[in-house]
């Protein structure tokens, strides 16, 4: 009896954490699917199946352009992080230099100020170079986010990598390109697709820098353009269009962590326990 | 195959000086077994010859090519790790295959040569296997195929059986030697288990503290120590030791016993060394007479301790039956010739 009790009772706070976790997503759904005043009615089950928002979105804005900008500019950012993470995990983990652990306090100094106190300096770096107005201006600024954690992540994998692995490559023949591209890299797999995972959903959640390197609706990313999405007039927010788009750019993530979980709890616990 | 030559060999971390100036010569073909307390620098040693460490002086000599800055790979020495450092990633065909590869052989020379050396070592049922698939003893026979199947002049090993259960080490220590008998090749060996060393060796260098305290055949370090360290760290039990002094025409031991001795002695306290198994229970007076304190019973021999007076003890190993028991009195002989001789600063006379 205490027993049926206690199941019971553990059911009930899972189902509890499920509908707090999941509530603001599916009424996004539900919202996505309703049309002109219907959306000021509140309803906790779906009346009408309409997916004419949908269509609207991609109709009265380039969205699918949107959609493929921020495509580009985070597989570009989640790329770049990797390949200078490991690089830079590679020399902080395994090379013994003077300031090694400055410098890695330092890559991480740089993730704790917020995002508007570097706004202004970001923004004339991307003057300088001359990218405003251009999707590399994102790819350049959105590292400063990524860089930090992945290469703390990588770099705390690395080390916990067998030195002896290393030098028995070493004593083959490999030199440091090889070290990391035929050793480290297959063996830091799972810690890569985790914090690539982390970086694209930066890259492609990221809204500030995105709204203010960019000006043409043409190079726009989706945050950015989901936020500028107009109704009929200035005095009308069309939430139908904006909860579609909403749920439109979520799915692509969800794909992702369900096509990596695997690898993903893999890499979130490895590390913990040697083995 | 090659000869291996250290002259004048230093190694510093950073302020500390951890190898003090080494000379050694390893003969072409030889087993050269590098022994010692843990933070001896055996090991630094080895990384030093193998080039995973820079020396900060002298040379190193490889089949007479100077080699101090040539790197790892290019040295004509292949190692044996600890942890036998597989590669987690590959099947055991690929972790043999990786330094050739590296070193640009072709596909069809590489794979003769892989299942040639998985034959020899008898792994070949293993090749498509991932190193976590295999057992302790399997590991260690593709680290080892793996440092054959480069041909290298000399094989550097690094504790290579410490991993393994006792049965398996032993089984896999007269593989090495077998191996060895077989290869021909210069090895060279890291361990700080004195039986491998013992077993394994045609010479031992005994290190401690970054220096060489003495080079020689095991059975030479064991019966010649040439000091009190060498003589203290091989043989289990260790080596008794007593002060004794000496006077005319012998030695006086604790208790009252005493040693003739012929030489020419210098007068005042030594110390005399005697090997457990050097002291015999005799029914008469003896050298050495106390009282037993404890009996270790090892099956075919025991050990006994005695207390001699003055604090000090002795062990001995005792083989007939019955053994004795603690509390009883019994008086120890000792072979004149087997005892050894240390003056005040440890150096034997």
């Amino acid at each position: 009896m205490m027993a049926l009790a206690r199941a019971l009772a553990f059911r009930l706070l899972v189902a509890v954490l499920l509908v707090y976790l999941l509530f603001p997503f599916y009424y996004a759904v539900l919202t996505s699917m309703k049309g002109g005043s219907a959306i000021f009615s509140v309803d906790y089950w779906p009346r009408q199946i309409d997916f004419s928002n949908y269509a609207r979105i991609f109709s009265e804005q380039p969205f699918a352009l949107n959609i493929l900008n921020s495509v580009l500019v985070a597989f570009a950012v989640v790329a770049l992080s990797l390949l200078l993470g490991l690089t830079a995990a590679f020399s902080l983990g395994r090379i013994r230099f003077r300031g090694r652990s400055a410098l890695l306090f330092a890559v991480l100094a740089v993730s704790m100020f917020p995002q508007v106190a570097v706004l202004s300096g970001m923004f004339e770096l991307v003057r300088a170079f001359g990218l405003f107005n251009s999707l590399l201006s994102l790819v350049f600024s959105y590292m400063i986010f990524t860089l930090p954690f992945t290469i703390w992540v990588l770099t705390s994998f690395m080390r916990e990598l067998p030195r002896e692995i290393e030098e028995a490559a070493i004593m083959d023949g490999a030199g440091p390109w090889t070290l990391i591209v035929r050793i480290f890299l297959p063996l830091l797999w799972p810690a890569m697709v985790t914090t690539g995972l982390l970086a694209f959903i930066v890259a492609w959640n990221e809204f500030l820098f995105a709204l203010t390197f960019i000006l043409s609706n043409e190079q726009r990313t989706v945050p950015v353009a989901i936020a500028l999405i107009t109704g009929g007039s200035e005095f009308e927010l069309p939430w139908g269009g904006i909860m579609a788009a909403s749920v439109t750019v979520t799915l692509p993530l969800i794909a992702l962590v369900l096509v990596f979980q695997r690898r993903l709890v893999a890499g979130l616990t490895a590390g913990a326990v040697k083995g | 195959m090659a000869e291996v030559r250290l002259v004048g060999l230093r190694k510093s971390f950073g302020r500390t000086e951890v190898i003090h100036g080494i000379d050694l010569r390893v003969e072409d073909g030889e087993f050269v077994v590098f022994v010692g307390p843990s933070g001896c620098g055996k090991s630094t040693l080895l990384r030093l010859i193998s080039g995973l460490e820079e020396a900060t002086s002298g040379e190193i000599w490889i089949g007479g090519r100077e080699v101090s800055q040539v790197p790892p790979a290019k040295r004509g020495v292949s190692m044996v790790f600890q942890s036998y450092a597989l590669y987690p990633h590959m099947n055991v065909y690929r972790n043999i295959a990786f330094g050739l590869s590296l070193a640009g052989a072709s596909r069809a020379d590489l794979d003769a040569r892989v299942r040639a050396v998985a034959e020899k070592l008898q792994i070949a049922e293993l090749l498509e296997r991932r190193p976590r698939e295999l057992s302790g003893g399997q590991r260690q026979r593709v680290a080892i195929a793996r440092a054959i199947v480069r041909e290298p002049q000399v094989f550097l090993f690094d504790e290579p059986l410490s991993n393994l259960d006792a049965g398996l080490r032993a089984d896999t220590r007269v593989e090495i030697a077998r191996m060895h008998d077989e290869l021909r090749a210069t090895m060279i060996y890291v361990t700080h288990d004195q039986v491998e060393a013992m077993t394994l060796a045609d010479r031992m260098v005994l290190l401690n503290d970054g220096r060489v305290e003495q080079v020689g055949p095991p059975a030479e370090l064991y019966r010649q120590p040439r000091n009190l360290f060498v003589a203290g760290f091989l043989g289990s039990p260790r080596m008794n030791l007593l002060e004794v002094q000496s006077g005319e025409g012998g030695l006086l031991l604790p208790g009252g016993g005493s040693i003739a001795h012929s030489g020419e002695l210098p007068r005042g306290q030594l110390t005399l060394g005697l090997r457990s198994e050097d002291l015999h229970p005799t029914s008469g007076e003896g050298v050495l007479r106390g009282e037993v304190t404890l009996v270790e019973e090892l099956g075919e021999t025991r050990l006994v301790h005695l207390r001699i007076g003055d604090g000090q003890s002795v062990i001995f190993r005792h083989r007939e039956l019955p053994g004795p028991r603690p509390g009883d009195r019994i008086a120890l002989d000792a072979d004149p010739e087997r005892a050894l001789l240390f003056d005040g600063n440890g150096e034997r006379l």
